[in-house]
């Protein structure tokens, strides 16, 4: 190997030659480089001499000096992610003393700890995040938000117990949560949409809960929400997002401005990726994208290959509809975070896609009011009540109505089955004309006159299905009684307070007293 | 980060170093935010936030290269001040040599043979002898430009930045001593 040369003892004048004529041989095919050098030989040695040492150092640098971004970024990641410090068991933190590692993460370390005076027996777990605020405003920070903090008070949001900062470094105490991360929990645990749902619903009302104590979350994600053992949800962070956030009574530098700072812009609103200011119903379309997600297996515009198109694409288009995502081809690179689809993903179609758009709209007025309002068509949606997306559509809430009522109705042999569904619509359609009749004096009499027309063929149905009732009673199918009287009750619901069309019904289907 | 190209004016100096810390802590954030993502490329990443800040600032010509140059510089001395800590670290004070994970799976042998100091010194002297060279090196490898943008930038075409890439790295060879045996005159 040859002695290092000092770049700084080459003359600039020499190396101006050198770096001309090496533009020139370079381009030279290898065989006529060899005579080219030794023609350079004999009229300037040093320049010869130099070229050919940095052709043979050319020929073989991507061995020696691989100077490319690979590289450099490898190294560079190590350095940008390595913590300030590194923690060690029994470091204390406030009144906390550090037991063990749980995880590192790019917000910073979490370590299971105790309190140091014994006061509080349980273990905690101990968040030290990576900021780059100073102390004092940390500090500021702190006291002010941990005060609204500890008020949030719910058996699905981790308690935060206290949060401080020592010697520089910030920290959160947290309920120390025995659970598994959502997506892991979902993959191995949660195979239905419903499953699925009824956890974005628990989650949707504890954010609920918080918005009623004037606390957004801000950063909502699968990795803050645990799931325990007994499938309940627990969702953490709670307002640290907030906490770290650049002040708003502080100028920001232009740069911190454009750039955001860390939020996950994976679930972020597109209200927080332009940086305007965040609501409630930033939340709600988080968990819009976390429904999306447990409800496809992938987020919304999962296929955004670079940050700036993801940034792009949340702030200019409304998300895909989740059912037509399922019918994607399989992307060319694996996604991060992928979970397979729930096992009955084709009944995303229609309500639940409706439902998924509206909590992701991009004007925030247009999404769901409140997170409790999502939750509450997810519980229409999986009980196939009508949802707050078809506020009076009639036909819709009759066909739902069936739905709700299919295992009653497949009970039943195909011509009960018929029968049931023709009943059903006739006495629908007479509560419906009974209800237009009142409401509309003109058409009094056309109305009466369809509604005594719906209660005839009610009845003649109801006939037919009377006889077929003692018939099933008769025979071995044990199913037919217990249908018919369920189908009974239900009517009956449907019809509320019209006593004398309830008194008719329970005569047709001959119901017990 | 007293190493402003030569270039800078002291206006414009004064202006980068107060972004200093942004640039770090946006370099951080992005980094913070792709949490764990394996196989990703931390200079494009750190670069595209960089990229639309030029664009949004209407930085032009001169100025915009001088800012891509100071991200270059943060990021390389990001880079060289952590493998300095952490060879002091790890081995009492004395000089070693890098070992990378090999989460990037291309990662070439590079950082095991490289005394990243002395590369340090020797692009330091490659910028004094030829400041053309060290800028390519400079938006490409350190800013994270692609091939294409310097050239784009620097107003040439994508051949000679590849060739000038190929000089630098030679010179950068010879200065570290690390070509082949071969290189002795014929």
């Amino acid at each position: 190997m040859p002695e290092p040369m000092k770049l700084s003892d080459l003359p600039p004048e020499l190396w101006q030659r050198v770096s001309d004529l090496f533009d020139e041989v370079i381009d030279l095919p290898e065989t006529d480089r060899i005579p080219y050098i030794r023609n350079l030989w004999g009229s300037e040695p040093l320049v010869a001499k130099e070229l050919m040492a940095l052709l043979v150092a050319a020929a073989n640098v991507d061995k020696t000096v691989p100077l490319t971004q690979a590289p450099f970024n490898s190294v560079l990641k190590e350095a940008l992610t390595e913590p300030a410090e590194g923690y060690a068991v029994g470091q204390k933190f406030g009144a906390w003393t550090l037991e063990s590692c749980l995880g590192k993460g790019g917000m910073g370390e979490v370590w299971r700890a105790k309190r140091s005076d014994g006061l509080y027996k349980a273990s905690v777990a101990v968040k030290l995040l990576r900021t780059d605020l100073s102390h004092d405003k940390l500090s500021r920070r702190f006291a002010r938000e941990r005060v609204v903090l500890a008020r949030l008070n719910h058996p699905n949001i981790a308690r935060l117990l206290d949060a401080g900062v020592e010697a520089g470094q910030a920290f959160i105490v947290l309920e120390l949560v025995d659970g598994i991360p959502l997506l892991d929990y979902v993959t191995q645990h949660a195979r239905t949409l419903e499953q699925r749902l009824r956890l974005v619903r628990d989650v949707a009302l504890a954010v609920e809960h918080a918005h009623n104590q004037h606390v957004l979350h801000r950063d909502l994600k699968p990795s803050n929400v645990l799931v325990t053992r007994d499938g309940q949800v627990k969702l953490l962070d709670f307002g640290v997002a907030g906490v770290l956030d650049s002040d708003p009574n502080e100028p920001m530098t232009k740069l911190t401005q454009l750039t955001g700072r860390g939020l996950t812009l994976e679930y972020a609103s597109p209200e927080q990726i332009t940086g305007d200011p965040t609501m409630p119903a930033s939340d709600v379309y988080s968990l819009g994208v976390l429904l999306f997600h447990l409800c496809t297996g992938n987020r919304p515009f999962a296929a955004s290959s670079t940050r700036a198109a993801l940034e792009y694409a949340v702030v200019h288009s409304d998300p895909p509809l989740a059912s037509a995502s399922l019918a994607q081809p399989k992307p060319e690179r694996p996604i991060p975070d992928t979970i397979p689809p729930p096992v009955d993903a084709s009944r995303l179609r229609g309500d639940l896609d409706n439902i998924i758009r509206r909590a992701m709209r991009l004007a925030p007025e247009e999404r769901y009011p409140t997170a409790a309002s999502l939750a509450a068509d997810l519980d229409a949606w999986m009980t196939a009540r009508p949802t707050s997306l078809h506020a009076g559509d009639r036909a819709y809430a009759t066909r739902l109505w069936f739905k709700r009522h299919w295992q009653l109705v497949g009970a039943g042999s195909l011509l009960v089955t018929g029968i049931i569904v023709a009943l059903g619509l006739s006495l629908w359609q007479r509560g419906t004309a009974l209800t237009d009749a009142a409401t509309a004096r003109s058409e009094i009499a056309r109305a009466r006159d369809e509604a005594a027309r719906s209660t005839r063929v009610a009845q003649a149905l109801a006939d037919l299905l009377r006889r077929h009732r003692a018939n099933a009673a008769a025979s071995t199918d044990p199913n037919l009684l217990p249908a018919i009287d369920q189908a009974n009750k239900d009517a009956e619901a449907r019809l509320g307070n019209d006593a004398e069309a309830r008194e008719q019904l329970r005569r047709h289907l001959g119901a017990a007293p | 980060m007293q190493r402003a190209a030569s270039g800078d004016s002291d206006a414009m100096r004064a202006l980068f170093s107060s972004l200093y810390p942004d640039i770090k802590r946006l370099a951080r954030g992005k980094l913070a935010q792709a949490g764990g993502v394996t196989g990703l490329n931390a200079t494009a990443l750190v670069h595209e936030g960089f990229m639309r800040m030029a664009e949004r600032e209407g930085l032009q010509g001169q100025t915009r290269l001088q800012f891509f140059a100071y991200v270059g510089k943060v990021l390389r001395s990001i880079v060289i001040d952590f493998v300095r800590e952490r060879d002091a670290e790890k081995r009492g004070g004395g000089m070693t040599l890098l070992t990378m994970s090999a989460a990037d799976g291309t990662l070439a042998p590079w950082m095991d043979v490289t005394d990243m100091v002395a590369l340090d010194e020797a692009l330091d002297q490659l910028q004094k002898l030829d400041q053309r060279l060290y800028q390519v090196i400079e938006l490409h490898v350190f800013s994270g430009l692609s091939l294409q943008e310097v050239a784009n930038e620097l107003g040439v075409t994508l051949r000679t930045i590849n060739r000038d890439l190929l000089k630098a790295r030679a010179l950068l060879s010879r200065s570290l001593g690390t070509e082949t045996a071969a290189s002795s005159a014929p």
